[in-house]
């Protein structure tokens, strides 16, 4: 009887896996040494690359302007007052926006995740009115709200009401249902079922959905100042454009981002506070 | 007269809807629990013993027939049947005490009663020292311990397990079938437990239904008369070793008839 010829076993040598260069083992944990220095890599690097395409004269300033030139712009954008004036007007705007649209879009997710009734009403409504840019809802906006504080807030609302709705429906369907199961089981009503089980449970990703989508509306805050604003960062990088102010748009993205970064990190810190149970390590 | 069983199933038949037109799951099931007693369901996976525990805990309906609870008809789920999962279904945002706590809250029992009953009940499944602890830094036995106590704390009139240690390794399963023994010897209370684990059956139950499956019948009830005071030496017992063989022979037919049907 012949037998078949192990040619390729696992121990035939060409088939073991060599090992893997350390950092470069997939999802693998590497020193933290290692990992702060490609964080400072990361920021250093295109840093580096700014001054070197500034100083050295390879660029003109009226495209890239000087390190230099950027940080006497931010003192005197601050000194002036209007850096803060513009920076608390932009957060306002988001704020009062992007809280409007939470208030309403997390307590419609919800019932849209819990009641087949409340899915069927406004799931494919919404479905297709995320997909409208709310830019282009900019001259309707005009038209029908006018030009003062209020159409800027509704592009913000507009920006984000329907991604926090569906998001946190979507996570209301991902809770296990052997979570509801046993709140009948242990006598809950179907009002203890929402309140006690699907809204603690979906809290986390309540908390992660806002933080996700407020970056999306501080975004936004640009678009929103194209509509006769008179103060805002977004005004202030506009007019800097008109008057070909390089320095001041590289202030007034700059002052965006680290903005952006801040709220992020707000929220989650708020995650850590609030749900400190879903917290990963 | 024979006292009335806690609970009866009386001709209870299900029908799922399917692509291929209606299937057959449960078929004319007749079975009772009685009172202070525990009793097991066995059968291969696909038996339909699952869906008759969710029928009986009121998750899901019957199509045909009924179950009764102390005489009175089930309507749906109820603080009278607790239930234990074979997944894990602490709530992660309570602490092990607040999901002991959380079936008493609902009912609105005062606050005093409420910790003196979470702590009696931590108590019973050992979890005292656990009381503040999230259930993510619980090992998955533990974890399957506070969800008994959860249950138990409403004091139901009958504790429903589906495989509350299907997804437990071989040694902590021991450990927490012994467990679990000690606690239906202490509080006396009503158990009916599903499993496909034979010796678990014989180690708890002193009656057991076994199912057939497509469409899950009971195709023999077995009592098993190893008396109350067991513990984990009533494994190696001659008596027990060949109720062992019995159901696994019995089984063993049930799953080959099963496999040809398909």
């Amino acid at each position: 009887m012949k037998t078949l010829e192990p040619k390729q076993t696992a121990t035939n040598p060409d088939r073991l896996q060599k090992p893997s260069p350390r950092i470069w083992k997939i999802r693998g944990e590497i020193p933290q040494s290692v990992y702060s220095s490609m964080v400072v890599t990361s920021i250093l690097l295109p840093l580096a690359a700014w001054f070197a395409l500034s100083y050295s004269g390879l660029v003109d300033p009226l495209f890239i302007p000087k390190p230099d030139a950027v940080a006497m712009a931010a003192v005197r954008m601050f000194q002036s007052g209007d850096l803060p004036k513009d920076a608390w007007a932009s957060l306002s705007r988001v704020g009062i926006g992007f809280c409007l649209s939470a208030l309403i879009g997390v307590p419609l997710g919800l019932l849209i995740g819990t009641f087949k009734v409340v899915e069927g009403l406004f799931e494919p409504i919404l479905g297709l009115f995320r997909y409208m840019p709310a830019a282009a809802f900019i001259p309707l906006i005009i038209l029908w709200i006018g030009l003062d504080e209020p159409a800027k807030i509704a592009i913000i609302f507009l920006g984000s009401f329907f991604y926090n709705t569906l998001m946190v429906s979507d996570a209301v369907k991902f809770v296990s249902a052997d979570l509801i199961k046993v709140g009948y089981t242990l006598g809950a009503s179907r009002r203890d079922i929402f309140f006690k089980v699907l809204f603690p449970a979906t809290l986390p990703n309540i908390i992660d959905t806002l933080r996700v989508n407020i970056a999306g509306a501080w975004n936004f805050v640009v678009v929103a100042e194209l509509v006769a604003a008179s103060s805002g960062l977004g005004y202030r990088i506009l007019t800097a454009q008109r008057f070909l102010r390089t320095d001041e748009i590289f202030v007034g993205i700059l002052v965006i981002g680290i903005i952006g970064l801040a709220i992020d990190f707000g929220f989650k810190l708020l995650f850590r506070l609030v749900v400190p149970w879903a917290v990963d390590k | 007269m024979e006292p009335r069983p806690a609970l009866e199933v009386n001709q209870l038949s299900k029908t799922f809807a399917t692509k291929n037109g209606p299937l057959l799951v449960l078929d004319a099931i007749d079975m009772h629990v009685n009172e202070n007693e525990f009793v097991c369901i066995v059968g291969s996976s696909g038996c339909g013993k699952s869906t008759l525990l969710n029928i009986v805990a009121g998750l899901d309906t019957a199509s045909q027939g009924e179950v009764l609870l102390r005489g009175r008809k089930i309507q749906g789920p109820g603080a009278d049947r607790g239930m234990v999962f074979q997944n894990y279904t602490l709530y992660p945002w309570l602490s092990v005490a607040g999901n002991v706590e959380f079936g008493l809250k609902v009912s609105k029992v005062p606050k005093a009663e409420r910790q003196e009953r979470v702590q009696h009940y931590l108590d019973i499944v050992g979890l005292t020292r656990f009381a503040n602890v999230f259930p993510k830094q619980l090992s998955g036995g533990m974890k399957q311990r506070a969800a008994i106590a959860r249950a138990m704390a409403n004091e139901p009139e009958i504790l429903l397990l589906d495989e509350p240690f299907g997804a437990l390794d071989c040694q902590t399963k021991e450990v927490l079938q012994e467990f679990l023994l000690d606690v239906a010897q202490k509080t006396h209370k009503t158990f009916l437990m599903i499993t496909h684990d034979v010796e678990e059956a014989i180690f708890l139950s002193e009656r057991i239904y076994v199912f057939s499956a497509r469409p899950g019948r009971i195709c023999r009830e077995i009592p098993i008369p190893l008396g109350s005071n067991r513990d984990r030496t009533s494994r190696r017992t001659s008596r027990f070793l060949e109720l062992r063989q019995d159901l696994t022979d019995l089984m063993h037919g049930e799953a080959l008839l099963t496999q040809e049907a398909l």
